[in-house]
């Protein structure tokens, strides 16, 4: 009765499993992973003069947190936000691979994803120093990064990022392409959901205090816009 | 009592009363207001709309727009349900309620008949000589009453000069009436009514089932087309069937969806094995805020579920056809596969049986080969070549092999399925067939045998608007090659290693028109 429930819903097996990958990178997080725990001292820290700009505050970053720790970081902050969205892509690679190169597949296509996303989240973690430098405060970054994103939610082009992060690319299987395309679904979905994403990520970076409740709360828009149904009434010609 | 849906070919031609009291039924519902929802246009917008295209072929006045309320905005428009086993109920409950409300308009009128029910055209009818054709009744823009034929349109091209051609392989049901199951699994066999789906109005996900591609997705191409002479690839030549979003303006249409309804039934009484589905996500569903929801011949709306459209004599739909016959006199697409294997391999002969058909173990699925490349098609007939995977074709091989095969109780040997991946278009009207394992060089029209199937792009365009919330990923089709891969092996040629596609343009594909972005082949063990 309940699997059915789920299954009606949208939650597979597959579905689940991604949930629960999800709510343990949320748990290390809570936990105290090392990029978070110290979120509110970097970007208390950015709010000084002794952070001006991007060069200085990325080595300022890496000193006080470290290299491994500023992209163990960013990844679980991915994964506990972007994890569930992912289910529809991952079938994809399942069901259109050879069934011994599936995890291969997965692999290099999660590897090709998270490597985009680690990078967007350094960029984002100095855009986030940046503008706590500029503001002079936590509160002033956020204001200023929740009126950009605001801006961007409601805008037609974020709505054609968004409808890229559903392209189900062909995907070959001899060859070295047997390799490369699902490296670079990875790397391409992962670019067309930073576009459509970055400002859901960026609001709990500079809002360093509250970080946790803004990015459960980006995590739940997204796997709702991801995993929401195209429904009637949405039949408008865009066209192209 | 029942009211009897009537084959339009058992009628008197070309102006039967029942077909007479229809345009004038039509007439009527053509004469009110957009934003009534009891109007043709409202109905038909039920079932897809775009503004523009409805304002180029004259649907909209200048002055006017769609309509403006909440319901039509978020719920009404485009409902209709493709590529999915929500199709077939979806389209029962469509059909109901358009029929319920011509004739509440029909019985307005002075000398109306109080039994009316919508005919269908069944176009493998033993009745007329070619029951392919357009009925003369909407072929033709005269009509006893005077005037403009409510049940003429123009914008029916047909093969581009308004003669509608429809060869008998555009219409055999074979592959839906004789596959048992319902409900379909992606990639393989997607069963008599489509693959598992939630709410699904465009056809850029999923799987359609073999009645929706044919002969329903055929039907619709051969009969709206395009205008000859003009760009098969610009929605402005297409015809009114041709695209979802205007198919139902065409009168044709209505009679059309009558017959898919009508073989849901030929197929659910044919064999007492054919079930429709039982889980309670089909039953009740849509899940989520999206539901069917239809409006009534008071104005009002009502919302229904697949578990109200499962009777056809119930109060709320209280209709039966005229005939549900079964064409194929009880055969089974297991059982013939089974009898054709054991015939040809000595030793095996008597497998074939009830015992085997009811195996109904949820079947593994598995991709066994890929080309290399997309593949465009133009007007000329286009080739691929699949590449198969050795370790995954044994599979298929053993699956054959005698000890296993002469068992009694033992699964039917592998099918395998051609899978057109993510195929892009602006031509909605594109049918092309689709051969396998031809020798190279081979006149195809000499090997009948090698023919997979037909396809028909029937929604291709929405599928293919990068704009629309699939960013442009393209539709699926997949064709069973089962048959092909069993007379390889019963030849004693199970080299599956390089298998030849041939697509072959039946109506205007234009040039570099449609993309198949991976020609693929699975196995489906059961």
């Amino acid at each position: 009765m309940l699997r059915q429930w789920l299954q009606a819903r949208g939650f597979g097996p597959l579905g689940l499993l991604l949930w629960g990958v999800s709510l343990c990178a949320w748990l290390l997080i809570v936990g105290g992973d090392r990029l978070h725990v110290a979120l509110p001292l970097l970007c208390g820290g950015a709010a000084t003069s002794v952070i001006p700009q991007g060069a200085f505050a990325l080595e300022y970053a890496v000193q006080t947190v470290g290299w491994p720790a500023l992209a163990g970081g960013s990844a679980l902050m991915v994964i506990a936000m972007m994890a569930p969205a992912l289910a529809g892509p991952l079938l994809h690679l399942w069901y259109r691979s050879l069934s011994r190169h599936r995890w291969r597949a997965i692999l290099l296509f999660v590897a090709g994803y998270l490597s985009i996303w680690t990078i967007a989240c350094v960029i984002l973690i100095l855009t986030a120093y940046l503008l706590h430098g500029s503001t002079g405060s936590e509160l002033g970054a956020g204001l200023v990064a929740a009126a950009a994103g605001l801006a961007w939610q409601i805008s037609p082009v974020r709505a054609r990022c968004l409808a890229r992060c559903h392209l189900r690319p062909r995907l070959s299987i001899f060859g070295a392409a047997a390799f490369a395309d699902p490296l670079l679904f990875g790397l391409t979905l992962a670019c067309w959901c930073v576009a459509t994403c970055w400002a859901l990520m960026l609001l709990p970076l500079c809002l360093a205090d509250a970080h946790l409740p803004i990015m459960a709360a980006g995590a739940l828009l997204v796997a709702i816009e991801r995993t929401r149904q195209p429904g009637a009434g949405r039949s408008g010609l865009v066209f192209r | 009592m029942a009211r009897i849906r009537r084959n339009v070919w058992s009628l008197a031609q070309p102006w039967d009363p029942v077909l007479l009291w229809y345009a004038r039924g039509v007439q009527v519902l053509k004469t009110r207001p957009f934003a009534d929802v009891t109007s043709w246009r409202y109905l038909a917008a039920i079932h897809g709309v775009e503004e523009q295209i409805w304002r180029e072929f004259g649907w909209l006045k200048p002055a006017e727009h769609l309509p403006q309320t909440p319901e039509f905005k978020k719920q009404d428009q485009g409902q209709c349900q493709h590529h999915g086993w929500y199709f077939v109920p979806w389209h029962r409950g469509y059909l109901a309620a358009f029929e319920a409300i011509v004739r509440a308009a029909i019985e307005k009128l002075p000398g109306a008949p109080k039994d009316w029910a919508l005919p269908y055209w069944d176009y493998n009818s033993k009745a007329v000589a070619n029951p392919r054709l357009l009925p003369e009744a909407f072929a033709k823009n005269v009509w006893p009453d005077g005037g403009d034929n409510p049940l003429f349109d123009k914008r029916r091209y047909g093969r581009g000069d308004g003669v509608v051609v429809i060869r008998p392989e555009d219409v055999d049901t074979k592959t839906a009436l004789t596959d048992g199951q319902f409900e379909g699994v992606a990639n393989g066999s997607p069963g008599f009514g489509g693959v598992r789906t939630p709410f699904q109005h465009d056809a850029d996900r999923d799987h359609e089932g073999w009645l929706e591609q044919v002969p329903h997705d055929v039907v619709h191409g051969r009969v709206g087309g395009s205008q000859a002479g003009q760009d098969p690839n610009d929605w402005r030549s297409a015809g009114l069937m041709s695209m979802p979003e205007t198919a139902g303006l065409d009168p044709i249409f209505w009679l059309h969806h009558a017959n898919i309804d009508r073989l849901w039934e030929v197929w659910r009484k044919r064999d007492a094995s054919h079930k429709n589905p039982v889980l309670s996500s089909w039953l009740n569903g849509p899940a989520g805020r999206h539901k069917f929801i239809l409006p009534q011949p008071n104005g009002t709306r009502k919302q229904f579920a697949p578990k109200d459209m499962l009777d056809t004599t119930a109060p709320a739909l209280n209709y039966v056809y005229e005939d549900t016959s079964d064409p194929f006199a009880g055969q089974q697409r297991l059982s013939a596969r089974l009898r054709t294997l054991s015939m040809a391999i000595p030793g095996a002969q008597g497998v074939a049986g009830p015992e085997v058909s009811s195996v109904a173990k949820k079947p593994i699925v598995e991709l066994l080969g890929a080309n290399a490349k997309a593949v465009m098609l133009s007007n000329a007939p286009t080739s691929t070549t699949i590449k198969v995977d050795k370790p995954t074709a044994r599979k298929v091989t053993n699956s054959f092999k005698m000890n296993e095969f002469t068992a009694r109780s033992v699964p039917e040997p592998d099918r395998v399925f051609l899978n057109l991946e993510n195929i892009t278009s602006d031509n909605n009207a594109a049918v092309f067939d689709v051969y396998v394992g031809l020798p190279e060089g081979a006149d195809p029209a000499a090997h009948p045998d090698n023919r997979a199937g037909v396809v028909s792009l029937f929604g291709a365009r929405a599928a293919t608007n990068m704009a629309k919330p699939h960013g442009g990923s393209g539709m699926t089709k997949v064709l069973e090659i089962t048959d092909t891969i069993d007379r390889l092996h019963l030849s004693g040629n199970a080299d599956l290693s390089n298998l030849s596609v041939l697509f072959v343009p039946v109506s205007s594909v234009g040039a570099g028109g449609v993309s198949i972005k991976r020609v693929s082949i699975y196995r489906q063990s059961s």
